[in-house]
């Protein structure tokens, strides 16, 4: 993927830019393998997550709008965040070096 | 034909309800509401009940409407806002429409209008938040406490993270108690509230972390109550729907707080995380719990959930709070058909406009 490369867009909802590394949370196995700083990208969040939100660098999610569950929390935590990408978990896969602009609700590949 | 005075007054209603309306475009606009919901979509529970709920209000009102009124007064304003488009203008239709509850257009507006009034006389602000804030306290008071209040400032960057992480593990609490939709039964945010400096007061109010009557949980803390300063400029609005929109980050825009749990004021850093670490422990461990239920059993938690936020109201008149039997009958009859009626529907992003439409009482639109 050639660096600076727009992956993704989606709705803009906690402003920030962010370079990390992606974890996509597919369901509650998935949890333990969160690391801190790590990016989150899933589907959208849910209270049995309020741990890995609180390591996450940004997060990034397939639905959600601006009052969504983890726009809210984002927010909150002043990190970078990305909602209704309509396909973020199926796009961004493990280990992948991305870049989270949550002012423009773009992904870059860097 | 209608006199001048009909016609007046009926413009006049209609005016109040287009200003509803505007404040439900302006909440819808931003929310993903029939994708996102967790464990389920509001229709998947109310649509089981939200005829029955709203019809027995509304006999209360006709029977009485002084008394109806008193018991309405004893629901958090919320409450009111929330119960009164989810339960009163669309269980009122549906009564109507599938079970011949003899309500009519007319009965079904002057009803909500009722309830705005009620709504009116216990909040500072505008009664739409169309100014964007929720303000229940008059500014006196907000004087008084913000003189009264013991304020701790939020001095470094670790202070100021570990308040974020409090409020997340308390939201998340709220979320998964009382399930996406129905949070207000546990809390509420006020403001932002104005005060000297170019300063401003977000107050947020957990008012109820350990429902006992829902879950066989055991929360050492029934309430935190949150005050949290930020420079005016923060650009922290509310909306309608009671979230917390704002154009920046809020966690380095923190200036002071003030946090009393259960009645004790909580200062130190290593007792803000203490609280933060208990209650993301207790918010995980009830989501996990939520998410092994089967969908009949999200469907009677949530009625019984739904049901409960309106437990002061049915004390007033010294009666059960609980879903009647009549209640749990139509659901084991029923099964699992609302379910996957609305689930089926989560597929789909709803426009503003279908919950424009779904909660004007002046139409029989249920979508």
């Amino acid at each position: 993927m050639p660096k600076g490369k727009i992956i993704l867009r989606g709705i803009p909802a906690s402003s920030g830019i962010i370079e990390g590394k992606v974890k996509v949370i597919n369901n509650s196995k998935d949890f333990s393998k969160f690391e801190e700083g790590e990016i989150l990208v899933t589907k959208i969040t849910n209270p049995a997550m309020v741990m890995m939100i609180s390591k996450a660098a940004a997060i990034v999610t397939n639905i959600g709008g601006l009052t969504s569950h983890p726009a809210i929390l984002s927010r909150e935590l002043g990190i970078p965040c990305v909602v209704g990408t309509e396909k973020a978990t199926k796009v961004l896969k493990d280990g992948m070096e991305i870049k989270v602009d949550g002012k423009k609700g773009i992904i870059y590949a860097i | 034909m209608q006199s001048k005075t009909e016609t007046k007054k009926s413009s006049s209603k209609d005016n109040i309800l287009d200003k509803f309306l505007s404040a439900i475009r302006l909440t819808y606009s931003d929310m993903d509401i029939s994708r996102t919901s967790w464990p389920a979509t509001a229709p998947q529970i109310e649509a089981y009940f939200s005829d029955i709920i709203a019809t027995t209000i509304f006999n209360k009102f006709k029977e009485n409407y002084k008394k109806c009124e008193e018991a309405l007064n004893t629901l958090s304003v919320f409450t009111l806002y929330a119960s009164l488009y989810h339960t009163e203008i669309t269980g009122l239709k549906v009564g109507k429409i599938f079970n011949g509850y003899p309500a009519s257009k007319k009965e079904i507006v002057d009803f909500t209008l009722f309830i705005f009034n009620i709504i009116r006389k216990r909040i500072q602000g505008k009664i739409f938040c169309l100014d964007k804030t929720h303000k229940i306290l008059p500014e006196k008071e907000i004087k008084n406490l913000e003189k009264k209040l013991k304020w701790t400032e939020a001095k470094n960057q670790a202070i100021k993270k570990e308040i974020s992480i409090l409020i997340i593990s308390l939201e998340n609490l709220i979320w998964s108690l009382y399930f996406d939709s129905f949070t207000c039964t546990g809390c509420e945010r006020q403001g932002p509230y104005f005060v000297n400096h170019n300063k401003i007061i977000l107050i947020r109010n957990y008012f109820n972390l350990n429902p006992k009557e829902i879950w066989p949980i055991k929360n050492k803390y029934q309430s935190v109550r949150m005050y949290l300063k930020y420079p005016q400029n923060t650009g922290i609005k509310l909306d309608y729907g009671n979230h917390i929109k704002s154009s920046k980050p809020l966690q380095n825009k923190l200036i002071s707080f003030s946090i009393i749990a259960n009645k004790k004021q909580i200062t130190a850093l290593s007792e803000i995380r203490s609280l933060s670490e208990y209650f993301s422990r207790l918010a995980k461990n009830q989501a996990e719990k939520v998410n092994k239920l089967s969908p009949l059993e999200i469907i009677k938690k949530g009625t019984k959930i739904y049901y409960y936020r309106y437990k002061n109201f049915f004390d007033y008149y010294e009666e059960d709070w609980q879903p009647s039997q009549q209640v749990y009958d139509r659901i084991d009859d029923l099964k699992l058909r609302w379910w996957n009626y609305y689930r089926s529907d989560r597929s789909k992003k709803k426009s503003p406009e279908y919950y424009v439409k779904l909660f004007d009482p002046r139409n029989d639109f249920i979508g």
